[in-house]
């Protein structure tokens, strides 16, 4: 293992979750560092959602220990663990579709207020709330399309507006549930830029999980592959390329070239 | 109970402590089992206070007195009675106006929408349902104590599911999911009710129809009838907005 486990902002220890007699996560320990992107890779039905499902608290694990900056979480419950800063996001597009994509922000940014859920204060006087959540959507480029409904967003922007609920709750650490699922190499482009940005001006921690495998080695500090619920290899983009198991399991002549 | 502010405090307390009790164990299921469950506990408590012989059974209990409020409030006046009951609709919904316009009625439909995405923003989504739950109760109670003011009669007959399937046809004739949506339904089938009942004995027969038109060709109820002509007036209208 490696020897950075002290400093690790999210420190994963022999994972065990079982479905019957499948064990779609079999023993996974890896360890995410302070400003690291960690990607996770692997084929459909790898495990790769039902090991942030655990991350995030919407699944338990059978066995194992997570570990986020240095406090185990396996017993802390999902929303808890977004106030410790552990903010997910989802792989299928999970906006308030009834919410304007300004309200559909001010709403993650209201989760950090004091009083963020009282019944005596209306939301009409947070305007300290929108001017925040009016910022952050100019950061990620949807200013533009702040008074749209969600459902209005073309593919591409809800990928975006999507990260941009997880920023908005200033997490320390994110877990990227395939951030560019189903976006076009513009729209990729774009979330991958917005990524990169994460890491230089945030020194966020991120984890990951992607298919795009183009995105994965341009962003990735370091590359697990999940192969049936279980790491078969992990180390820098240069390593992985080169294994050969890896390529055997899952590259192919992707990226052989 | 003659002491008005007593009785009716008592109702909507006991009542907010029951919705907390049973909301806290039903509020773990979703969607139909949620139905399924509420519709359960109604149902047990249907069939114990039918087996309460000291207050009447399932013959039920007149009430002989009304509430007495003081401060010159004369329940027995029927001016006086419509005006109260008037009022506590009014701050009835004043308050769930207010409710849907806070910050946590912002939650409370971030959750309608998506309940794990709201828990992944770190609100702890369970605790806002229970307590929308308990406010339901209160407000129940509430009616209740009205109710029971109004007919000089209690009975275990209240308490069974058909008097919930009334209440959930107000709201889907009058629009579910919007304040106003309740407030329309009842008055809508209230009229009907008194309309039809007028012509023929089988009323339940017309609202069947009604509903099933309301249903299929209006699904967001006369609300949503309103939005229609709303549209209609200002074709410029913009959708969504800021509070």
């Amino acid at each position: 293992m490696n020897a950075g486990n002290k400093s690790a902002v999210l420190d994963i220890r022999g994972l065990v979750k079982a479905f019957g007699a499948l064990r779609a996560t079999d023993g996974v320990s890896l360890q995410v560092l302070p400003g690291e992107i960690h990607a996770l890779i692997g084929p459909n039905g790898a495990g790769k959602t039902t090991l942030v499902a655990q991350l995030s608290g919407q699944l338990q694990p059978d066995e194992g220990e997570i570990v986020f900056m240095g406090q185990t979480i396996n017993a802390v419950s999902a929303h808890a663990r977004v106030g410790l800063g552990m903010v997910r996001s989802f792989q299928i597009t999970r906006l308030f579709k009834s919410f304007s994509v300004l309200d559909n922000v001010a709403l993650a940014v209201q989760s950090l207020q004091p009083q963020r859920g009282s019944l005596w204060r209306s939301v009409a006087r947070d305007r300290a709330v929108y001017e925040k959540a009016a910022a952050l959507l100019e950061e990620v480029g949807l200013a533009g399309r702040a008074d749209e409904l969600a459902p209005a967003l073309s593919h591409g922007e809800q990928r975006v507006l999507e990260l941009a609920l997880a920023l908005a709750t200033e997490p320390k650490m994110l877990l990227l549930d395939e951030p560019m699922a189903g976006t076009g190499p513009e729209e990729s482009q774009r979330i991958v830029e917005l990524i990169e940005s994460l890491r230089r001006d945030k020194h966020m921690a991120i984890l990951l999980v992607e298919h795009d495998m183009d995105a994965v080695f341009r962003l990735a500090d370091r590359i697990s592959v999940l192969v049936n619920g279980a790491l078969i290899a992990s180390g820098s983009p240069e390593e992985i390329r080169q294994d050969a198991q890896v390529r055997a399991a899952y590259l192919g002549d992707e990226v052989a070239s | 109970m003659p002491n008005g502010w007593l009785g009716f405090g008592l109702a909507m307390a006991v009542s907010a402590l029951l919705a907390l009790i049973i909301g806290a164990i039903s509020l773990r299921t979703k969607g139909v089992y949620f139905i399924m469950i509420t519709l359960a506990f109604a149902q047990m408590l249907f069939y114990l206070v039918n087996s309460v012989k000291a207050y009447g059974g399932d013959e039920g209990l007149n009430i002989k007195v009304r509430s007495d409020f003081g401060l010159g409030i004369v329940l027995k006046n029927d001016l006086h009675f419509f005006l109260l009951v008037l009022l506590l609709l009014v701050a009835s919904l004043a308050f769930m106006h207010m409710l849907m316009r806070s910050r946590m009625g912002r939650i409370v439909l971030a959750q309608r929408d998506d309940d794990i995405r709201t828990e992944a923003l770190g609100f702890p989504v369970y605790r806002y349902q229970l307590a929308l739950f308990v406010i339901a109760g209160a407000i129940g109670g509430l009616a209740g104590a009205l109710l029971v003011n109004q007919q000089n009669y209690v009975s275990p007959n209240l308490m069974h599911w058909t008097q919930s399937g009334v209440l959930m046809i107000m709201v889907i004739l009058g629009g579910v999911g919007t304040l106003a949506g309740g407030l329309w339904g009842a008055l809508l089938m209230l009229t009907l009710e008194d309309l039809i009942a007028e012509i023929t004995p089988h009323f339940n027969f017309y609202v069947g129809w009604v509903l099933l038109a309301v249903v299929l060709l209006a699904p967001k109820g006369l609300s949503g009838l309103s939005d229609l002509w709303r549209r209609w007036r200002t074709p410029a209208s913009k959708a969504g907005g800021r509070p």
